[in-house]
C-alpha cells in the first residue's frame, strides 16, 4: 500500500459550521402542534373537573390562580416549541450527517457514514398521517451518540437510509475483500514456507 | 505420540482436587455467610464447647461432601467424532457443555496459590464468539493437563486453515512484563483511599447493624461509653490515625490479593495478562479493538515511579460501549507504562496543540461550589443559630481552602493534548489523569454551546468512541470547531479497522 502522511491543512478543510442546515418539514410542526393541543387540553380538563367536583370553598376561589398558571405555561411551552422547531436542522453531506437542535443549549451532532452499523427508519401515527417519518443513525458509541432526526419527509428518509445503508454495505464489501487479499498473502506465504522446508 | 490417558472415556479431575473444591466451596459459604455467622458469634446465649465443635464439624462435613460430589460428578471426554470437547457437571443441575474444536482458541493451564500447594493444575478453553471463558476445570495434574491440551489443539489444527497460529501457540508465550509486589505496595498506599473507605465503612455499619438486629448493641454502647472519656482532641486524632490505617491495610490487602503475581503475555496479535492470588483471572486484550486508554498517577505515585493504566476496549458482541471491558494494570513504572503503550498504539503520544479551558470554568465552578454552598450554611445558621462565629469561620476557611485548592489544580490540569495521530485529555485535581484516543476511532461527534456562551465564543465538544466517550468543555469554541473539522476528515478518509 501506498503510505503518505502529509500534514493536514485544517483551514482548507470543508467546515461543518458554515454547511447550510436544512429546516425540518413545516407539517412537522403541526405533528408538534397537535401533541401539544393534547397534553394541554388534558391539563385544562383537569382543572375543570377540579373546579366540579371539589366541595371546598378553597379551591373555588383559588381555581382563577390554576387557569392563569395554565394560560402562562401554555404561552411559554408554545414559544419554546416554536423555537426548538425553527432552531432544528439537518445537512446530508457526502461523507457525514449533521443534526442541529436545541434552544438554550445548542447541540450538533454529527455521525460519519463510514461509522453507521444500521439505520432504522420510524413513522408514528400522526406522523404518518402528514407523509412524515424520522430516521435514526446507530453507531458503536453508545445510545446517546445515536444521532436522530424527526419530521422529514417520507420519501426523503428512504432516500437518506438507502445512501447511508449503501455505504455501509459498500465499506462492508471493501474490508472484506481486504481480509480476503490478506488471506490469501497468508496462504501463500505458508506454501512458500512449505517449499522452503521441503528443500 | 505416546499417550497415558484416554480422552475419549469420561475422565475425573485428580483425586486430591477435592480439597482444591473443598477450599473453593468453603471460601464461596464464608463469602456469602459471614454476617450470618457473626451473629451465631455474638449471640448472647452462650454455646457450649461441644455444641460449637459439633456444629463447626456438621458444617465442614457438609461442605466436604458437597465437595466431593461436585468432584464426582464432574466428567469430561473428547468426542472424537463429533469433534468436539465435552464437560459434565452439576449435582442435582447436571449441565453438559460441550465445545466443538474448531471454537477453542486458545487452550490456557494456570496455578493458583492453593493449587500450587496441592500441585495440581486449572486448565481453561478460550472459545470465538463470545469474551468470557466457555469451560475450565480446575484440579488436574500436570502430566493429564499437558496431555489434554495438546490432544485439543492437534485436533484443532486438523480443523482450521491457520497453521501457523496454532504454531506459535505451542510455543511458551513469552512473558513480557511482570509486575512485582513492591509496585503493587506502592500502589496500596497511594491509590483508592476513597474506595477503601466506603468499603470500611460497609464493613462496619453491616457489623454494627448485625449486631443490633441480635440485641447485642451494648457492645457498641459499652465501647462509646469508654470513648467519651477521652479528651475530644486526641479522640479525633486518634480516629483520624485509626481510619487511615485501616484504610492503607485495606488498600494493600486488596491490591496484593487482586493483583498478585500481574503477567503480561503477547500472544500473537494480543496479550494476555494473568493475575491473582486467590483466583487466578485471565484477560485477553486484542490491541485492534482497544478505544480508550486512561494512564492515572498522583503526586506520590510520581515520587514512587508508579501508574495505572486502564484499558477501554470495544465489546465485541454487541459492538457497543460497555464498562465491563475495562481492564486496569497496575503499577507499572514508567518505562512499563511506555512499553505497553507502545504495543498498544505503535507509539507514544506526542502534541502539537493545546486546549485550554477559559477562566470562567474556574469562576463558575467556584462559583457552584463555594460560594453557593457557603451562602446556604450561613443563611441557615443564621436562622437556627447552632454555631458560634468562631466556629463557623473556622469550618467556612477550611472548607473554602481545601475546595479551592482541589478546584484550582483541576481548572490547571485540564488540557487537551492533540496531535495529528492522537487525542490526549488530561483531567483531575489529585489523581491526574491522561485519556489517550486516536482520532480514527471516533465513533461520532458532539459540539455544544450555551446561548450565553456565543459572546464570549465558549463550548464544548465530546467525542464518542465504541469504548466510551471523552468530553472536553469550557474552551474557546473556534479552536474546538477547527479539531472537529480536521477529526472529521480523519474519521472520513480512515481505512483503518476501527475495532
Amino acid at each position: 500500500m501506498e503510505f503518505t502522511n502529509e500534514t493536514i491543512n485544517i483551514s482548507t478543510l470543508p467546515k461543518f459550521e458554515d454547511t447550510k442546515l436544512e429546516p425540518l418539514q413545516k407539517d412537522y410542526f403541526k405533528v408538534m402542534l397537535i401533541q401539544f393541543g393534547i397534553v394541554f387540553g388534558i391539563l385544562l380538563i383537569g382543572i375543570i373537573v377540579l373546579y366540579f367536583i371539589s366541595i371546598e370553598a378553597l379551591i373555588k376561589d383559588k381555581i382563577i390562580y390554576f387557569v392563569i398558571g395554565w394560560l402562562i405555561l401554555g404561552v411559554v411551552s408554545f414559544l419554546y416549541l416554536k423555537i426548538n422547531f425553527a432552531k432544528k436542522g439537518f445537512a446530508l453531506r457526502e461523507h457525514d450527517v449533521i443534526f442541529k437542535s436545541g434552544v438554550i443549549s445548542e447541540i450538533t451532532t454529527i455521525v460519519t457514514n463510514n461509522r453507521v452499523q444500521h439505520v432504522a427508519l420510524h413513522q408514528g401515527m400522526l406522523s404518518r398521517y402528514f407523509g412524515l417519518a424520522s430516521i435514526e443513525l446507530f453507531t458503536a458509541g453508545g445510545s446517546t451518540s445515536d444521532l436522530k432526526i424527526k419530521g422529514l419527509l417520507l420519501e426523503d428518509a428512504k432516500k437518506i437510509k438507502e445512501s447511508v445503508s449503501l455505504k455501509i454495505n459498500e465499506i462492508e464489501a471493501e474490508s472484506i475483500k481486504e481480509q480476503i487479499i490478506e488471506e490469501q498473502i497468508q496462504l501463500s506465504e505458508n506454501n512458500l514456507k512449505e517449499d522452503l522446508d521441503e528443500i | 505420540m505416546k499417550s497415558n490417558f484416554d480422552f475419549s472415556i469420561p475422565q475425573r479431575q485428580s483425586l486430591i482436587g477435592v480439597v482444591v473444591l473443598f477450599a473453593n466451596t468453603l471460601q464461596k459459604s464464608v463469602r456469602a455467610l459471614w454476617p450470618f455467622i457473626l451473629i451465631v458469634f455474638f449471640k448472647k446465649e452462650a454455646y457450649s464447647a461441644i455444641q460449637v465443635y459439633l456444629g463447626i464439624a456438621g458444617i465442614i462435613i457438609f461442605i466436604a461432601i458437597i465437595a466431593f460430589l461436585r468432584y464426582w460428578f464432574f466428567k469430561f471426554y473428547i468426542d472424537y467424532k463429533l469433534e468436539e470437547f465435552v464437560i459434565e457437571n452439576g449435582i442435582f443441575n447436571k449441565t453438559k457443555t460441550t465445545i466443538p474444536f474448531n471454537k477453542i482458541q486458545k487452550v490456557t493451564i494456570d496455578q493458583s496459590l492453593i493449587q500450587r500447594f496441592f500441585n495440581v493444575h486449572k486448565l481453561e478453553l478460550d472459545t470465538a464468539g463470545s469474551d468470557g471463558k466457555e469451560a475450565s476445570i480446575n484440579a488436574i495434574s500436570q502430566e493429564m493437563a499437558v496431555e489434554l491440551k495438546q490432544h485439543l489443539l492437534e485436533n484443532t489444527e486438523k480443523n482450521t486453515n491457520s497453521v501457523e497460529d496454532l504454531i506459535q501457540e505451542e510455543e511458551q508465550p513469552k512473558s513480557f512484563i511482570t509486575i512485582g509486589i513492591p509496585s503493587l505496595l506502592k500502589i496500596g498506599i497511594t491509590a483508592n483511599y476513597i474506595k477503601s473507605f466506603a468499603y470500611i465503612f460497609l464493613v462496619v455499619t453491616t457489623i454494627s447493624d448485625n449486631l443490633r438486629q441480635i440485641g447485642r448493641d451494648d457492645l457498641i454502647d459499652d465501647n462509646i461509653n469508654q470513648l467519651e472519656q477521652i479528651p475530644i482532641v486526641s479522640l479525633l486524632l486518634g480516629l483520624l490515625i485509626f481510619v487511615f490505617t485501616a484504610i492503607i491495610v485495606v488498600n494493600l490487602v486488596i491490591t496484593v490479593v487482586k493483583y498478585f503475581n500481574f503477567t503480561i503475555k503477547k500472544d500473537k496479535k494480543s496479550f494476555v495478562l494473568t493475575y491473582g492470588l486467590l483466583n487466578i483471572k485471565n484477560t485477553i486484550i486484542n490491541p485492534e479493538k482497544v478505544q480508550i486508554i486512561k494512564l492515572t498517577q498522583n503526586f506520590f505515585q510520581k515520587k514512587l515511579d508508579v501508574n495505572t493504566v486502564e484499558i477501554f476496549q470495544a465489546s465485541s458482541e454487541m459492538k457497543r460501549a460497555s464498562p465491563k471491558d475495562k481492564t486496569k494494570i497496575p503499577g507499572c513504572n514508567k518505562s512499563e507504562k511506555e512499553q505497553i503503550l507502545k504495543l498498544l498504539i505503535g507509539k507514544l503520544p506526542q502534541h502539537q496543540k493545546t486546549l485550554v479551558p477559559n477562566l470562567r470554568k474556574l469562576l463558575l465552578n467556584l462559583f457552584f461550589l463555594i460560594l453557593i454552598p457557603v451562602s446556604i450554611g450561613l443563611i441557615v445558621n443564621y436562622n437556627i443559630d447552632k454555631f458560634t462565629i468562631y466556629e463557623l469561620v473556622s469550618v467556612i476557611s477550611v472548607y473554602i481552602l481545601f475546595m479551592g485548592t482541589i478546584l484550582y489544580f483541576s481548572y490547571r490540569n485540564y488540557r487537551l493534548f492533540i496531535s495529528d495521530e492522537f487525542i490526549v485529555k488530561q483531567s483531575g485535581a489529585w489523581d491526574i489523569d491522561h485519556e489517550i484516543m486516536m482520532p480514527y476511532k471516533i465513533q461520532a461527534i458532539e459540539t455544544q454551546q450555551f446561548i450565553w456562551q456565543k459572546i464570549t465564543n465558549i463550548g464544548s465538544v465530546v467525542l464518542y468512541t465504541a469504548g466510551g466517550k471523552v468530553s472536553f468543555s469550557t474552551s474557546n469554541y473556534t479552536e474546538i470547531k477547527e479539531q472537529v473539522n480536521k477529526w472529521l476528515y480523519q474519521v472520513e478518509i480512515s481505512k483503518e479497522n476501527w475495532m
